[in-house]
């Protein structure tokens, strides 16, 4: 039996009942089940009721139903986001046994499209980290070379998707944390329009910058799956009403480009480098009208960052007290020291670091100098956004500054890893749309171009992906390490 | 002179009072789940309320059109755009390590509310302004020896309203007829129960001492757990002694938020200044700004009814009623119904519709746990009922069968009597009543002895005699009047 | 931008992290080196602008008051490190924060 790789087309046979869900899914199972002792892509893997799923799926085809866009199709949902009754750890000790009461909206629309949850994927703790490094269940590793990282904090998205465990995953965007991977493991990931997918379930780590996105194989089934989760909620204030997408995408303008000349410039790797000069060419062969812009922000970007989203975070994890969920100290004297033990028990080293900056930063004396000045950075680089895109439609940039690193390679050294994000955040300091596509390898590793275009613009950041990744076909190598 | 007017003549008293009270909206500020005061533990929670990972707040509508009644009511300026902010502290009894509330960006600012006193007097003490913000779980305090406390969540999430006064107020006295007045307004809204005792509304007092005259505010401190009117009054009755003896030995207050001990009648430090937790507030990420639309404010100005105190000088002014029956009828936001009533009498005057609903009605309300927008008789049938005993066609003893009748489901008030065989007095000639009468005074001579030795709680005897012969049709008062005058010969 | 090891232990009070005597070391360290890489916004001219807050310009929506329980309070409760009698458990709490 020849089971398809991408999403589309596993859809398209399940529904016209060529393909079997059970086949397709017991096929990614065995998959998954045997890479992922190497990978660590999983930390759950629902085999039981991927199953049921898989069948009730088959049973509808039969019955003449409809099961939706992604009939049988396997997706791998970051273990961030809540599945009722599918425990769901935020890649942390404190949520180790958490198993939610609730579904996250996304996952509710997923399982109205017919898809099939494989399972939760790995991830860095509370999404905190670009390499997958943190979690609590070990590290992920990349399918183009176990030595290296996948990238992160959707280290286990990536990952899996890179090696053919799921064709497609839900990963989740604070600062690059889709992207950055993406670009690591050779595959599309895409944070859309801050509001575009409802963040209800989505476990913040900050919320003015969370958001969860599409992880493919290629632009065209990132966009399948954005147009089954976009939309407006009823339960999320910052959902954006009329925010659905329609899938395919239908552009026919030929799109303008504007080349971030001070980021591309900034570029120090030479692989890199030549990947981006690679795409500005293909862009220039191809016709695109081409403009240089600039946005002299961008150097204050993760600088922002971090104080914002250490901030947010620093009240977003006040609520894991041992009380109502989640681990608690086994031993305590008082409240207050049970408290402390189990804060200090349940949350990793880089978790920890961030609160503390955080509330460092919300405390009384400091909160003018750091969180109200960093809000007003970020207003400064909203407006060199909405100036740049008053000529072009798109931005293309460096997705990161260099390919993937080794594991452990970055662990002493919190602040150059935050610094490989110098590309990423902006885009969510925006609220923007972006998303990186594969652009080349450096040897064996991956290299991904970036893509931003204008708040509700997605589906042009998407089109201009679908153009450039025929260029290279980059898309379609296989990663070596899970080469039969 | 007493110890209060001692301390008054060398210092003036500065009271602030800070106050939540809980909407009854249907369902809680950020979710939809309902909160009943009362529920058994932990059924009124959702993942909202708990704050499970991943789950995100919603402003529940009702609650801000409340907020807009409350503020039009007291003349508050209301902001068009407000916004929510997080307060941090970690409790057990505070499910996400935060509040949302209003902070930087209140909704409103401004105010006053009138303070009515005993004597019918009234005064604004001006508000500083008034916030949205949730509620919290509640903690029970174990006995002495167990090691742990319960948390029950239903309370998480309901919509209260902070509202803080100037510090205007100065005395204890001033105080608890401030929040008097501020519970007669909210009920009168119908946007809060005001049941101290239940928690719906609550209050935390600030108080410092200045030499009389001065500019300069003393230092103060906080009071809480302020859970009664008694303890208002108490507490900060306590407190300024308090200050007044530190200020006099010439110590000076250290500033510091206070528990009220009720059962040591005496105010205990909970911390000082220096261990004040730092709530680092910032602005909620996950709600953008709430815009209040002037045509939402239109829209709730046209359905405020008037302020407590201006109804009851209207309805004493129009009716004629006494004060005390348009206190009670205002406390029980009677008004409306009391004016329906009222309008329909004829030829009954408005006092008598005012007597029957604070005794007859309240009480059926009080036994039923009933609410006055749905009272336990029509405002027809009691027109008519309280008419037919103003034309001698019911007798009062009867009209209260009628009425009881009434209140269990019967309709029509006319009908109920014709159907209890009470209706028509005893179509009785003036002599022949004034016959029977001294007939019974004939046969009575025991009773007759004791009228005559001034015991006058006999003529309930005579009184009843003659209701006994005519089956209680007989007007109680005319024949009161009989005996009277047939003893008194 | 020196940050004590009394000022990281406030902090760490505040987060109510159980830090060790060594961490709150480290972390003085780890937080000295990323204020000093985040003063650099000192140099961004902020003069006359405003904060952004949020990056969209929405506005709240509202929710209708219609009363909603999902029915999951049991599974909610199931989550409980302690229980018993239908409360949350927890360490004796002592004075504290109402509202």
């Amino acid at each position: 039996m020849n089971i398809p790789a991408l999403a589309r087309e596993i859809a398209d046979q399940v529904r016209s009942g060529i393909l079997k869900a059970s086949d397709v899914t017991e096929y990614y199972l065995d998959k998954t089940e045997k890479l992922n002792p190497a990978i660590n892509a999983f930390i759950t893997i629902d085999r039981e009721g991927a199953l049921d799923r898989a069948r009730e799926i088959d049973s509808m085809v039969e019955r003449g139903e409809d099961p939706g866009p992604l009939a049988g199709v396997p997706v791998g949902i970051k273990d961030n986001i809540a599945t009722h009754a599918l425990r769901t750890t935020c890649g942390s000790r404190m949520l180790e046994d958490w198993v939610p009461p609730y579904d996250a909206h996304v996952v509710r629309r997923l399982r109205q499209s017919g898809a099939v949850i494989m399972g939760k994927l790995n991830m860095d703790e509370f999404a905190m980290g670009g390499s997958g490094e943190t979690s609590f269940f070990g590290p992920t590793r990349n399918p183009h070379s176990l030595e290296h990282v996948p990238g992160g904090s959707s280290s286990g998205s990536a990952a899996a998707v890179a090696a053919g465990m799921v064709p497609l995953a839900l990963g989740t965007d604070t600062g690059g944390s889709i992207r950055q991977p993406a670009a690591y493991t050779g595959i599309t990931g895409m944070k859309p329009t801050y509001g575009r997918v409802s963040r209800f379930g989505l476990v913040a780590f900050a919320s003015s910058l969370d958001q969860i996105g599409p992880m493919a194989l290629d632009a065209q089934d990132a966009a399948l799956l954005l147009s089954v989760i976009a939309g407006h909620d009823d339960y999320d204030s910052t959902s954006i009403r009329d925010s659905a997408l329609i899938y395919p995408i239908d552009i026919k303008e030929k799109l303008r480009i504007g080349i971030a000349r001070n980021m591309l410039d900034s570029i120090e790797h030479s692989g890199v480098r030549a990947s981006m000069d690679r795409a500005i060419s293909f862009f220039e062969e191809h016709d695109y009208e081409i403009h240089d812009i600039t946005l002299p922000h961008s150097e204050y970007g993760v600088a922002v960052y971090h104080i914002l989203a250490t901030s947010e975070a620093s009240s977003n994890l006040a609520r894991y007290d041992g009380i109502k969920y989640g681990h608690r100290a086994k031993d305590f004297s008082d409240l207050q020291d049970m408290y402390l033990r189990t804060r200090d028990e349940g949350f990793g080293m880089e978790v920890k670091r961030r609160i503390m900056l955080g509330t460092y930063a919300l405390s009384a004396g400091y909160y003018d100098a750091y969180y109200t000045r960093a809000q007003k950075v970020r207003t400064l680089i909203r407006q060199d956004f909405a100036q740049a895109f008053e000529k072009v439609d798109v931005i293309i940039a460096p997705m990161t500054p260099t390919p993937a690193f080794r594991l452990g390679e970055l662990a002493d050294d919190p602040i150059s890893m935050y610094l490989m994000d110098s590309f990423a955040v902006q885009a969510n300091m925006a609220g923007l749309p972006a998303l990186s596509v594969p652009a080349g390898y450096d040897g064996s590793l991956p290299v991904g171009l970036q893509i931003l275009a204008p708040q509700m613009k997605d589906e042009y950041a998407l089109r201009v992906a679908m153009d450039f990744q025929e260029a290279g076909q980059w898309h379609h190598r296989v990663p070596v390490e899970v080469l039969p | 002179m007493t110890d209060m007017e001692k301390i008054t003549a060398k210092y003036d008293v500065v009271i602030g009072l800070e106050v939540h009270i809980q909407l009854k909206t249907k369902a809680k500020m950020f979710s939809p789940a309902p909160y009943k005061f009362g529920a058994e533990p932990n059924t009124l929670i959702d993942p909202i309320v708990m704050g499970l990972p991943g789950v995100l707040p919603k402003i529940n509508e009702e609650a801000v059109n409340f907020a807009i009644k409350l503020a039009l009511a007291l003349g508050s300026e209301i902001h068009e755009v407000s916004r929510f902010a997080r307060k941090h502290y970690f409790y057990p009894d505070l499910p996400k390590g935060y509040q949302i509330t209003q902070y930087e960006y209140p909704y409103c600012e401004g105010g006053a509310i009138p303070v009515e006193y005993e004597d019918g007097s009234v005064s604004m003490v001006p508000l500083v302004r008034i916030h949205m913000e949730e509620d919290t779980g509640k903690s029970m305090h174990m006995e002495e020896g167990v090691n742990f406390s319960l948390v029950d969540y239903n309370r998480a999430g309901a919509p209260l309203l902070e509202i803080v006064s100037q510090p205007a107020i100065h005395s204890p006295q001033e105080a608890v007829a401030y929040l008097k007045s501020l519970r007669q307004v909210v009920r009168h809204l119908g946007i809060c129960d005001a049941n101290m005792e239940e928690g719906s509304l609550r209050c935390d007092a600030n108080i410092s001492l200045k030499p009389v005259g001065s500019e300069i505010l003393g230092i103060r401190t906080e009071i809480k757990n302020l859970n009664s009117f008694k303890a208002v009054e108490q507490a900060l009755t306590y407190e300024i002694h308090r200050h007044y003896d530190v200020l006099e030995a010439g110590d000076s207050i250290v500033q510091a938020t206070m528990l009220w001990d009720p059962a040591a009648g005496r105010t205990r430090v909970m911390r000082t200044k220096e261990e004040a937790e730092d709530y680092r507030y910032f602005p909620e990420p996950d709600l953008p700004p709430l815009v209040i639309e002037p045509e939402r404010i239109e829209r709730i100005r046209r359905t405020i009814p008037e302020l407590p105190h201006e109804a009851k000088a209207r309805l004493i002014k129009e009716y004629g009623i006494t004060r005390y029956d348009a206190e009670i009828l205002v406390s029980d936001a009677l008004v409306p119904f009391f004016e329906e009533v009222a309008g329909r009498l004829d030829p009954a005057p408005a006092k008598k519709a005012a007597n029957w609903i604070i005794t007859e009605v309240l009480r059926e309300l009080k036994n039923e746990n009933g609410s006055a927008e749905d009272p336990p008789v029509s405002a027809e049938d009691l027109a008519l009922l309280i008419d037919l005993v103003e034309e001698g066609k019911l007798t009062g003893i009867n009209a209260k069968k009628v009425f009881d009748e009434l209140a269990k489901g019967s309709t029509g008030a006319e009908k109920t009597a014709e159907r209890l065989g009470v209706l028509g007095t005893v179509a009785m000639a003036d002599d022949e009543l004034e016959a029977m009468c001294r007939n019974i005074v004939q046969e009575s001579p025991a009773q007759v002895a004791k009228w005559k030795k001034g015991n006058h709680k006999v003529m309930g005897y005579f009184v009843g005699q003659v209701m006994r012969q005519t089956k209680g049709k007989a007007q109680a008062q005319k024949i009161t009047a009989l005996f009277q005058r047939i003893l008194d010969e | 931008m020196a940050i004590s090891k009394d000022e990281v232990r406030k902090v760490a009070r505040l987060a109510r992290l159980g830090l060790t005597e060594d961490e709150l070391e480290s972390m003085a360290g780890h937080m000295e080196s990323i204020l000093e890489f985040v003063a650099k916004l000192s140099e961004a001219d902020t003069e006359g602008v405003e904060p952004t807050a949020h990056v969209l310009d929405l506005t709240a929506e509202l929710r209708p008051d219609e009363p909603h329980l999902d029915g999951n309070a049991t599974e909610i409760m199931k989550s409980a490190p302690d229980a018993g009698f239908g409360f949350f458990k927890v360490p004796k709490v002592i004075g504290g924060e109402e509202i």
